[in-house]
């Protein structure tokens, strides 16, 4: 608040202190605590500060679990047998299926027979700098479809990022073969083979 | 060769997603590789762009976020320092000593994060021969819940 830690900041940058309440240090502090914040400083420092990204960052697991929570009920609600995968059961994944791919895919779909069926990711993404990130993801798990003999590679995608099409969702429907699915339409993933021969066979 | 035009109304043609598939499957076997990128562009703008969402309108709750957490440790810290008059070094001490969770409402008017306030730490303690916070010291000293403490009279009320 002294300014004494860090000292001036170099050329052209800013000093954190540099904000409404701590310019002048403690005495500004107080003078907000006193007479209360103005609605435009507050704005203000929502435009500055960002709008909501210190709770979007604690809460990403949870926003990237909305889209599996929703595969997870259909598969439940069809008797679907699969397994979604996580760090706890990774080497199972490996030992039981031959699915190598680390991470392993979101979801493993298999039969009575215990033979993987399909493999099933779910991505989402806000921009499209995410998105293209992301879809590499299904460029690996191709591969390992291919080394698996040709295993169906579904994917189910959330946010407006992918609507860049070009190096984002055009190659994950490339890599899909086409088997991509949002949350308003993944029920007709359950038309697609292999799901009409698994339907109800889970116990 | 096929014509690109013929391929992608070919794919959205398709009246089931098993015939998609295969038609997609076919696209190697009708086209040269320069030509891929850009049929999966434009069957994905056609066919699977219309179904994605946003699903920026909505954010998950968390209790350290919201702002009753946030409300009751800046009351803990307005209070111990007299609306932030009393912040000398010993004040500070002994408001963070009586109430760790203060240290949220003192550490954002910082405006440093958990990180950078406990890196922060450093540069103070090894001086003076203290031991540094740490991250996770930070985060859980903000997230112990205060207790809550009724408005002081005279005061008005904060929203």
């Amino acid at each position: 608040m002294a300014r004494s830690l860090f000292g001036a900041p170099p050329g052209v940058l800013k000093s954190k202190q540099d904000k409404p309440d701590t310019l002048a240090g403690w005495p500004t502090a107080q003078g907000y605590a006193a007479a209360g914040v103005p609605y435009a400083v507050f704005l203000h420092q929502r435009h500055y500060g960002g709008a909501f990204r210190q709770i979007l960052d604690a809460t990403s697991e949870l926003r990237g679990n909305l889209i599996e929570d929703a595969i997870e009920a259909l598969f439940v609600a069809n008797k679907v047998p699969y397994i979604r995968t996580g760090s706890h059961n990774q080497a199972e994944i490996a030992a039981r299926f031959e699915l190598t791919v680390i991470p392993a895919p979101d979801f493993v779909v298999f039969d009575s027979t215990d033979t993987v069926r399909a493999m099933l990711e779910c991505k989402g993404a806000n921009d499209g700098g995410t998105a293209r990130d992301k879809a590499l993801r299904f460029e690996r798990l191709r591969d390992e479809s291919v080394r698996l003999g040709g295993l169906p590679l579904i994917g189910v995608l959330g946010g407006l990022g992918w609507t860049r099409v070009n190096d984002t969702l055009g190659p994950v429907v490339r890599d899909c073969d086409g088997r991509v699915f949002s949350v308003s339409n993944m029920v007709e993933m359950l038309t697609v083979n292999p799901f009409p021969s698994l339907i109800g066979t889970a116990p | 060769m096929a014509r690109v035009e013929d391929t992608i109304n070919l794919i959205v043609g398709a009246t089931t997603w098993d015939e998609r598939v295969n038609r997609m499957r076919q696209i190697p076997a009708r086209h040269g590789t320069n030509e891929h990128a850009g049929i999966h562009a434009k069957v994905a703008k056609l066919l699977y762009v219309p179904h994605l969402a946003p699903d920026f309108a909505y954010i998950h709750g968390a209790d350290f976020y919201e702002l009753p957490h946030f409300q009751l440790a800046y009351n803990k810290a307005a209070a111990a320092t007299a609306e932030f008059t009393k912040v000398s070094v010993a004040d500070l001490e002994a408001a963070i000593q009586a109430e760790p969770s203060v240290l949220l409402a003192l550490r954002v008017i910082t405006g440093l994060t958990k990180g950078e306030f406990a890196a922060s730490s450093v540069l103070v303690a090894e001086p003076l021969g203290l031991k540094p916070l740490t991250s996770n010291k930070v985060d859980s000293m903000e997230r112990r819940a205060p207790q809550l403490q009724p408005p002081r009279p005279g005061r008005r009320p904060r929203p």
